[in-house]
């Protein structure tokens, strides 16, 4: 078991061998050959070319695979090698800031529903004014108390994040059983009451057009965010009460904090795009 | 290069990983700009609009001018403006997202998409408490102040110049109206907190 530990250490202290550039390079080379390979058989210029490229595209990956999986074990054995010898995952997190992992999330995040508006004005752009003549107007009261239920969970939450740094375990509990209950109003209204009122007076449904559709799409994916932050930040405000964060260990609760804010940005974006028309200009 | 992006599995010699948002990309800083931002886009978007210039009108002031109804609007967010002093450089970067998002909704056009710049550099002087260190020895927060209503009164009266073809004198002064009147209310406020050291920690 050390013999093997200490070779997997060797190995990794060795980049050149382990992690060689060819990967990455092999890897941009066969994605080139792929959308080559489907551009050759969807225009037409050669369906055989096509196919042989996608094959060479699916053997490379294949074999990329095969001498990847391979070293799974390696690194399996030696990450339970770190837990068992009492490392912690949690201490990778540096305290104070938001952790890699939880930056890459917010990121990937970030993409997720980038792409979701560009969806939205790639749609709308074929309409020569948005929204269109026959869409209702929405009524603004019901999403500007929303979105000040954000702003209040968002200040509890930096009241607990501010109070873990400082010891202050009540600022911890309650800051964040406060965020929880905000979190689950929010989405009460959203799912709750907006929606079925919208959808049984007839007044929005998502069959009734583009700007139905992309609101109950829009407000779906966000409104599927807003309970995974919920579920999130109800785990928090568990294992506060239960005293598992302190002023060094606290990676989970600056994560969960961190996507809540993140899903309170995206609401502001929504607020100003499908109730006011954001953008409307460029039509 | 997998090493350096952070690829690699978990292993002891991966805590030697930096992480690459230490030290600006911390979730207090996080939640301050969502915050700011949050506030001043709603304190927009939510409530009424209050047109400065239709309450010169009722006050009898010749200073009406055919503009644009929301261009002279006084904005709730701008109450935030002196609070830049303790929570710092996120509040800038949250203030000005919150323009730049109640600015997709104005009326005014695409060049509203320019305002959340003015108001960025306005923000920075806030921030700073003036241009410290070049025309100043100490930061200021009231000079600070003066220059951001003075930097996004400008733009506002050149963009109402520029659409209406008003005399920029009076537009400007309408400008400058549309920011006094919050960022006043703001500044007690934040008197008051600053006060009661409600906010100990200044925030980087």
């Amino acid at each position: 078991m050390a013999n093997n530990s200490d070779q997997t250490q060797n190995d990794l202290h060795n980049p050149n061998e382990i992690y060689p550039y060819w990967p990455a390079i092999i890897g941009v080379t066969a994605g080139a050959l792929f959308i080559a390979g489907i551009i050759m058989i969807i225009k037409g210029v050669s369906a055989m070319l096509g196919a042989l490229f996608v094959l060479l595209f699916v053997l490379l990956i294949l074999a990329f695979s095969y001498q990847e999986v391979n070293r799974w074990p390696k690194v399996t054995e030696e990450s339970w090698g770190i837990l068992k010898s009492g490392g912690k995952t949690g201490e990778f997190h540096e305290v104070g800031s938001i952790g890699f992992p939880t930056a890459l999330f917010i990121f990937s995040e970030i993409a997720f529903f980038g792409g979701a508006f560009a969806a939205y004005f790639f749609l709308r752009s074929s309409y020569a004014i948005w929204p269109p003549l026959d869409a209702p107007h929405l009524d603004v009261l019901i999403p500007s108390v929303q979105t000040a239920v954000l702003i209040v969970s968002s200040i509890l939450i930096e009241w607990s994040t501010a109070s873990v740094k400082r010891g202050n375990d009540f600022g911890v509990k309650y800051g964040f059983l406060g965020a929880t209950i905000l979190g689950a109003v929010f989405f009460v209204i959203q799912m709750g009451y907006e929606w079925p009122r919208l959808i049984s007076s007839g007044e929005l449904t998502p069959t009734s057009g583009l700007f139905g559709a992309s609101f109950f799409l829009l407000t779906g994916i966000h409104g599927t965010h807003v309970l995974a932050g919920f579920l999130a930040n109800a785990i928090v405000t568990m294992k506060a009460f239960k005293g598992h964060f302190n002023q060094k260990d606290h990676g989970f609760l600056e994560a969960a904090g961190t996507y809540w804010h993140f899903v309170h940005i995206v609401w502001l974006f929504l607020f100003a795009f499908l109730w006011q028309g954001g953008l409307g200009f460029f039509q | 290069m997998a090493r350096r992006f952070g690829l690699l599995p978990v292993s002891s010699e991966n805590q030697s990983i930096k992480n690459p948002f230490a030290g600006w990309f911390t979730t207090g800083n996080f939640g301050i700009f969502v915050i700011c931002a949050g506030i001043y886009a709603a304190g927009s978007l939510g409530l009424p609009e209050v047109s400065v210039v239709s309450i010169t009108e009722q006050l009898g002031l010749s200073i009406a001018l055919n503009t644009p109804s929301d261009l002279f609007i006084i904005m709730p967010g701008v109450l935030l403006v002196p609070f830049i002093a303790l929570f710092g450089f996120p509040a800038v970067i949250g203030i000005t997202l919150g323009h730049l998002v109640i600015s997709t909704t104005s009326v005014v056009g695409s060049i509203a998409l320019f305002s959340p710049i003015f108001t960025f550099i306005g923000l920075a002087t806030v921030r700073y408490g003036g241009i410290t260190g070049i025309f100043l020895k100490k930061p200021n927060i009231l000079v600070g102040i003066a220059g951001y209503v003075m930097i996004t009164s400008v733009w506002l009266s050149y963009v109402a110049v520029s659409l209406t073809g008003v005399g920029f004198g009076s537009v400007l002064l309408v400008a400058i109206l549309s920011k006094i009147f919050p960022i006043s209310v703001g500044f007690i406020f934040y008197l008051i907190v600053n006060r009661l050291g409600l906010f100990s920690k200044t925030s980087s």
